[in-house]
């Protein structure tokens, strides 16, 4: 893809949220008291708001990657991430908003009156966070790879630096405008391209992709790598040489015997039209990291279902307790503005996501030489450049490559704000709040270091695993402690410890790598399955175990939570909430 | 974004760590929010509740019987078929067809809780 269109494409992503934020606190600054007056924002650009924070570069590239490499089944990850929010909506959205709660250790200490089970929400919550975090980072490397050539590393640490001198210089106030405006960006940068590439795709007679057999390169393609491959070819294939190929220097035609080779960095390699590709050996040391895909690839063989079944709970449950979702709802003027919100959610989450399988099936007809080098999650990035090319491609390719910085900037700002507030109030007591700023550089740096070290491993679809760490801790804590009045401290204790803990621990062996295949590496990557009922069933028998200490506010808490409140005039809305807050001089 | 424009600022994350010893403060039962306080009769709120959980489980019975069923149902049809060759029907199915439903889903629960809060409140 053409360096100097995406630089520019991400340059102007960064200005324009500059300017958006500016034009945000310029508006924000009428008001005296910025937090409490966003708590009137209405429903619509809330919404807005709550998608822009969303959509991640999990769901900008990995989704469309997930699509090329595996097919229609990955299209489970965006219907889990959308469904997520219908559960929020008919469960929670409401009277979380009724509690007032703006964190969920907020919530926790308020409905259960006990620091015990605030302390552990509080650990969770940065858990949860910061496994949130590593992909997103690791996404920012990719693109920053592609477009300058520059380590993996780097794209992360830039994006870290970024996010952290913006909350840091407190422009993440204006955050509702800036996240708006980047769900329409994110819209955009999908929507135009797409246009564009069906029109090439049927200009090239409209060629079906298929799943079911090796996949051959549409057109004659040239693949360049950046560190060592071994390939596997079934069947002999003439191909040009710039590089090294099994340990000779080459500068020409060879033709590549059946069996496996290796590729040495720095090679070029020219496939004709109609080869099929060579894919990568899997499991050896040598091959190429293979972004969200490589624990599914592993367990999907043998274990389909389970792990459809395990996606499916994370996902439906554990949206409810992602610490940037449920910030944001805060800000809504009531609960019935919050259930407005999530509604619209549900459209526009629907909307963008309808888009992306789209790149995937394309990716899978004219970039299949990214299951070659393994980066899959490129293939929104360079369809543009493969299909139309010419100025035009290199265009579009930019406003791609904008959209998906916009995923990693409001993803990981909005993730940074949450799990910083929580260290600040919970974790680092010396600090106390009037250090929040400082915060952030732990709440960042901690991914941000780990996202270097494990670059090989197959941490890329730690969204999945949040969201299972999510689903099993705070998914219990928020249905029971809503819905259920004999819910107790020891027993929200208890389900917090054993559902979130041992996801936790599943999760953190997976990552480590501690187990590569069979059954044991299919119940570790997917553990909401048996995690989420642990959880549940924990809380529940705990709770009736001790039933004495039943929280004597549960009743008023009860009504507090699910009575509508008493309707408020909207010129009165700023000062008429609770004043919960404490003022700080920036 | 200078220092000069920066207003005044509040932080919302919490209540601040001081009063912790105390006990906790009746939060959003404020009088200035003119919220309900504790009820004498809590039998309102049991039936509200009672009638909001039916609508929520409503919802989601539904979730879980169109997509829920959804993988056991494709793994049905498709174990006959051959291998990976998905038909155009299933990327319909997966791609197209949950979102309208979960939206045509979202839409009727906030009619049926809204109206469940208006007879309890009477308005």
């Amino acid at each position: 893809m053409n360096q100097t269109y995406g630089i520019a494409g991400v340059s102007a992503v960064v200005l324009a949220t500059v300017l958006v934020g500016a034009l945000g606190l310029r508006i924000s600054r009428t008001t005296s008291d910025f937090y409490v007056a966003s708590r009137s924002v209405p429903p619509r650009l809330n919404a807005f708001a709550v998608s822009g924070e969303y959509l991640s570069a999990a769901s900008f590239l990995g989704v469309a990657g997930l699509v090329l490499a595996q097919g229609a089944d990955m299209l489970w990850f965006p219907i889990g991430y959308t469904a997520g929010f219908l559960v929020l909506l008919a469960f929670v959205a409401a009277p979380l908003r009724r509690s007032g709660a703006y964190t969920l250790p907020d919530f926790a200490e308020a409905r259960l009156e006990s620091r015990a089970v605030r302390r552990i929400a509080s650990v969770l919550v940065v858990g949860v966070g910061w496994l949130y975090l590593l992909p997103q980072l690791r996404g920012a490397g990719l693109i920053l790879r592609l477009l300058t050539g520059a380590p993996g590393w780097f794209g992360g640490l830039v994006v870290a630096v970024v996010v952290t001198v913006a909350v840091a210089a407190g422009g993440m106030r204006s955050i509702t405008f800036v996240q708006a405006f980047q769900y329409w960006l994110k819209l955009t940068a999908l929507l135009v391209p797409a246009v564009f590439l069906l029109i090439a795709w049927r200009a090239d007679r409209a060629p079906a992709p298929a799943w079911d057999e090796r996949p051959v390169f549409q057109r004659s393609t040239r693949v360049a790598t950046d560190r060592p491959l071994t390939l596997t070819v079934h069947a002999p294939v003439r191909v040009t040489v710039t590089g090294t190929v099994d340990g000779r220097p080459l500068d020409g035609p060879l033709t590549l015997g059946a069996g496996t080779h290796r590729v040495g960095p720095g090679t070029t390699l020219g496939f004709p039209r109609g080869a099929p590709v060579p894919l990568p050996d899997g499991g050896g040391p040598g091959t190429a990291p293979t972004g969200w895909a490589q624990p599914l690839s592993a367990g999907r063989e043998q274990h389909g279902l389970y792990a459809t079944y395990g996606l499916i709970l994370a996902t439906f449950l554990g949206t409810m307790g992602l610490p940037h979702v449920v910030v944001r709802f805060y800000t809504n003027p009531d609960g019935g503005a919050a259930r407005r919100t999530t509604v619209v959610v549900l459209g526009l989450l629907g909307a963008f996501y309808l888009l992306v399988p789209l790149y995937g099936v394309l990716g899978r007809l004219y970039a299949p030489d990214l299951l070659l080098t393994g980066d899959t999650d490129a293939a929104v990035l360079v369809l543009p450049q493969r299909l139309i090319g010419g100025p035009g491609g290199d265009l579009l390719g930019a406003l791609v490559a904008g959209g998906a910085c916009a995923a990693f900037l409001s993803t990981v700002s909005g993730l940074t704000m949450s799990v910083a507030g929580v260290l600040a109030q919970d974790v680092l007591p010396t600090l106390g709040i009037r250090h929040f700023r400082l915060a952030t550089l732990p709440a960042i740096a901690v991914p941000t270091a780990a996202s270097t070290v494990v670059t090989d491993l197959p941490v890329a679809d730690a969204v999945g695993l949040a969201f299972a760490v999510s689903a099993s801790s705070f998914c219990p804590l928020l249905l029971l402690g809503i819905w259920w009045r004999g819910l107790t401290p020891p027993g929200a204790v208890a389900g917090l410890l054993l559902g979130g803990g041992s996801a936790l621990t599943a999760v953190t062996v997976t990552i480590a790598g501690g187990a590569t295949s069979g059954p044991l590496h299919t119940l570790l990557a997917w553990p909401a399955v048996w995690s989420v009922p642990a959880g549940f069933a924990a809380m529940v028998l705990i709770s009736l175990a001790t039933r004495h200490r039943v929280p004597a506010s549960a009743a008023a808490t009860m009504a507090r939570l699910h009575l509508p409140e008493p309707p408020r005039g909207p010129a009165t809305a700023p000062g008429a909430g609770p004043k919960r807050s404490r003022e700080r001089r920036p | 974004m200078g220092a000069e424009s920066v207003p005044r600022r509040e932080v919302v994350t919490g209540r601040p760590r001081t009063d912790r010893a105390g006990p906790p403060p009746a939060r959003a039962v404020s009088p200035s929010g003119g919220r309900p306080a504790v009820p004498d009769d809590d039998t309102p709120v049991r039936f509200l509740m009672r009638r909001q959980l039916r609508a929520a489980l409503t919802a989601t019975v539904l979730l879980a019987l169109s997509l829920g069923l959804l993988p056991v149902l494709l793994r049905v049809l498709t174990a006959g078929g051959a291998g990976h060759d998905v038909p155009l029907a299933v990327w319909l199915l997966l791609g197209v067809a949950p979102y309208p439903l979960l939206l045509c889903t979202g839409a009727w629960y906030v009619r049926r809780a809204e109206r469940n809060e208006g007879d309890v409140t009477g308005r």
